[in-house]
């Protein structure tokens, strides 16, 4: 079904599908994990240029005022393109930086957070979020500088980027910190995953930082960060199903067997339904969740039912896109093999459909 | 989570809020408490006097123009009305005149047939049932066999009907017939005839469901003589009839809020079996409950598309199969809440309801094989918006 966009962002999100054709895709994609640089500057410096990455900062402090839904809008179309963005990871951390920030910190990085020549990356962890993310916080020490000790655990974009926003302990409160990649006591270990993109531990011992915000401006704050990244990560997701359902469906249409195309066998067309139909389900539940995001109302239950639900959805339509491409699915030279392993890497980041469920399932036996 | 009309994805405007409000409060007032909590097909006599309230309220066929009765409402308010009742997992009021036969009539009857039985479909006077099933047209439904053969000015109608929902207690039949044996395509040779289930040579056999109780029936039909002013429609003009989804009726089945019920059920039933306390049963609810999630933010996007007069062809179809299969599992989650108790044939005390765990479970298996199997719908879905080729 049709979202119902305004113009403007029918308009954005039309403009987002034209530049990732441009600067995206599947061969270029295969250049750049060939050439094994971590990050396609062209490419971020285009998705910048076009004003996305100060998709979520204020009007008023030189960004474009967007909210969620823009930028799922945006990572859907990334999706579909197999653009590996740092996108909603570098948007919400500026976007934490004007709200949090003081004048100073502003001074020193929203411009360039907004232009694309920086970019801050949120290293949250946090309970629920995946196998191995316990939710122990890295631990501040306060003292002239403030010292961090502690770790987080699979940051994507780590690898490349200009500053972390860190969530962290201090006396039982929380804190967010900025540290920079190359301060004292920082250890980067990152690792490569199956899609060419990458995740990072990040080991802090004695680690200088400069405090953005504490207590609930700063709980506030990372859940705002926590919720566009998982959103953002869950529209890629519905992206890369929406894109493999539409090859299989050219491909059966297509391609005959016993004397016919193998899509007018009905074995076939009810899993193509049922495929389509986690597709627009999944698409329905993420632009409402949203919306509701942008309204205020949108809680973590819902936020954990999307990245549940489109992570298993896009696993189920790649699992019919495969099977649908027979021996072909198998093989690496086809696109379709792309989709499902950046599928794969997205369904386990920020966790899966599995530790979703659990969290959904606290979240709403404790409301009752 | 807690299915509540108000609680997840409401759209109401503030106007709708209100009207939400004043309907939740008179349905709480007015809806004879022997029927709340008994959605699972009262009979018409058991019905007739909740009817007879909403038609005097003025709120019988919210989707109905004014000029016939109706209260020609907003889709919005249309959905308030049906989720508000619903609710209370009460009955909804006589709905096969209201929703399926009425809208048709509004659209196609002759002045005659409007003035004849628009009035006593809204004052609930008349109910009526639907004739469309035969013992070898199920799915295949443009393989029916009943005739109807003109003799001057009446048509001699001849075979059976089969699965009629209260087609033993219904006044009249709305029925589709052969009018041409040789049609081809098959479904280019079938009529809607409305018959008067008291003429001679209808004979009608209830038919006991898994429940236990006659929710359907079988009729026969000997050489039955029935007017050719009650050709509904043009001849053999039956299956575009039969394909009119009017209205809210295609909100309405496959609402999400058939499942809703069930779900809260769910949990009300494992907090007092300790279901609730087992991870394992929690996984699975959380499974389903994110489905409904999903849903409804579907069912919500889709009546939004809906007013906007930019509802796809999809729509429909998804709603059926989703909305079905979801409720379902709901409905076989709530025998499993029970736990051993679970198929216990008495009913359990759910606060001041009595529910029936195993009748809730038997009750799921008409959301996925009636007004078109989901397979069907699969079918309609693979062609229609996916392009796939016939075999």
């Amino acid at each position: 079904m049709d979202l119902l966009l305004s113009e403007q962002q029918s308009q954005m999100r039309d403009g987002a599908a034209r530049l990732l054709r441009d600067v995206a895709g599947p061969q270029r994609l295969r250049r750049l994990m060939a050439s094994g640089r971590a990050r396609d500057d062209e490419a971020w410096r285009a998705v910048a240029a076009a004003g996305w990455a100060g998709a979520l900062v204020p009007e008023r402090f030189g960004g474009t005022g967007l909210g969620t839904l823009e930028l799922a809008l945006f990572h859907e179309e990334a999706g579909k393109h197999l653009a590996a963005t740092p996108l909603a990871a570098a948007a919400s951390a500026a976007s934490c930086i004007a709200a949090c920030g003081n004048a100073s910190l502003r001074a020193r990085w929203l411009g360039d957070c907004i232009a694309g020549a920086k970019i801050v990356v949120p290293a949250l962890g946090g309970a629920g979020l995946g196998y191995g993310t316990d939710g122990v916080l890295p631990r501040l020490r306060d003292g002239a500088v403030p010292l961090l000790d502690g770790a987080h655990s699979f940051v994507p974009f780590a690898a490349t980027a200009d500053a972390f926003l860190v969530a962290a302990e201090r006396g039982g409160a929380t804190v967010l910190g900025l540290a920079a990649p190359d301060a004292v006591g920082v250890a980067i270990t990152t690792v490569r995953n199956v899609d060419g993109t990458s995740s990072s531990d990040i080991a802090f011992a004695a680690t200088p930082v400069e405090i953005v915000a504490d207590g609930s401006t700063a709980e506030r704050a990372i859940a705002a960060m926590q919720a566009a990244t998982v959103l953002a990560a869950s529209a890629e997701l519905i992206g890369i199903a929406a894109a493999v359902h539409a090859m299989a469906l050219d491909h059966i249409k297509t391609r005959r067997q016993f004397g016919q195309a193998i899509g007018s066998f009905q074995a076939i067309q009810h899993r193509a339904v049922d495929a389509f139909v986690a597709v627009e389900l999944s698409r329905s539940l993420l632009a409402r969740v949203c919306v509701e995001r942008d309204r205020g109302n949108a809680d973590a239950a819902m936020i954990a039912a999307v990245k549940a639900k489109s992570s298993r959805s896009a696993l189920d339509v790649v699992r019919f896109g495969l099977q649908m491409h027979g021996a072909m699915g198998y093989a690496e030279e086809h696109e379709i093999g792309l989709y499902w392993k950046r599928a794969l890497v997205l369904s386990a980041l920020y966790g899966g459909d599995a530790n979703h469920l659990l969290r959904f399932s606290q979240l709403s036996w404790a409301e009752t | 989570m807690a299915w509540d009309n108000t609680s997840v994805f409401a759209d109401d405007s503030v106007e709708d809020r209100d009207f939400r409000a004043e309907v939740r409060a008179w349905v709480l007032a007015n809806c004879p408490p022997e029927l709340v909590g008994r959605a699972a097909h009262p009979t018409p006599a058991e019905l007739k006097p909740w009817h007879r309230r909403l038609f005097e309220r003025g709120w019988i066929a919210p989707h109905w123009p004014r000029e016939h009765g109706g209260m020609g409402a907003t889709l919005a308010q249309q959905l308030i009305l049906w989720e508000e009742i619903t609710r209370l997992e009460a009955p909804t009021p006589l709905s096969h005149g209201l929703n399926l036969i009425g809208p048709i009539i509004i659209e196609v009857g002759t002045p005659e047939q409007k003035a004849q039985h628009l009035p006593r479909i809204l004052s609930g006077e008349i109910t009526w049932c639907q004739g469309y099933s035969e013992e070898g047209a199920g799915s295949d439904l443009a393989s029916l066999a009943t005739s109807a053969a003109l003799d001057d000015d009446h048509f001699v109608v001849k075979g059976h009907k089969i699965w009629t929902t209260q087609g033993q207690h219904a006044d009249w039949m709305f029925a589709l017939v052969r009018t041409d044996p040789d049609a081809k395509p098959r479904h280019a040779g079938i009529s809607m005839l409305l018959i008067d289930m008291k003429s001679p040579g209808v004979s009608v056999r209830p038919i006991e469901t898994l429940r236990g109780d006659a929710e359907f029936a079988m009729e026969f039909f000997d050489d039955v003589r029935v007017p050719r002013a009650n050709l509904l429609g043009e001849m053999n003009g039956g299956w575009r009839l039969a394909n009119m989804v009017l209205g809210a009726e295609r909100m309405v089945t496959g609402h999400p809020r058939t499942a809703a019920n069930l779900l809260n059920r769910v949990r009300d039933v494992a907090k007092l079996t300790g279901a609730a306390d087992d991870p394992a049963f929690r996984q699975r609810l959380a499974a389903i409950e994110i489905e409904m999630l999903a849903f409804s933010a579907y069912f919500r996007h889709g009546a939004a598309l809906h007013m906007a007069k930019r509802a796809p062809n999809s729509l429909a179809p998804v709603l059926k199969i989703v909305g079905g299969e979801l409720a379902q599992r709901a409905a076989e989650l709530l025998v499993e809440a029970g736990g051993a108790r679970g198929p216990m044939a008495d009913d359990w005390l759910i606060g001041n309801a009595s529910v029936n765990l195993p009748h809730a479970l038997f009750e799921s298996r008409r959301f996925t094989v009636g007004a078109g199997s989901v397979e069907i719908q699969r079918n309609v879905i693979a062609k229609r918006v996916l392009g796939l080729p016939s075999s």
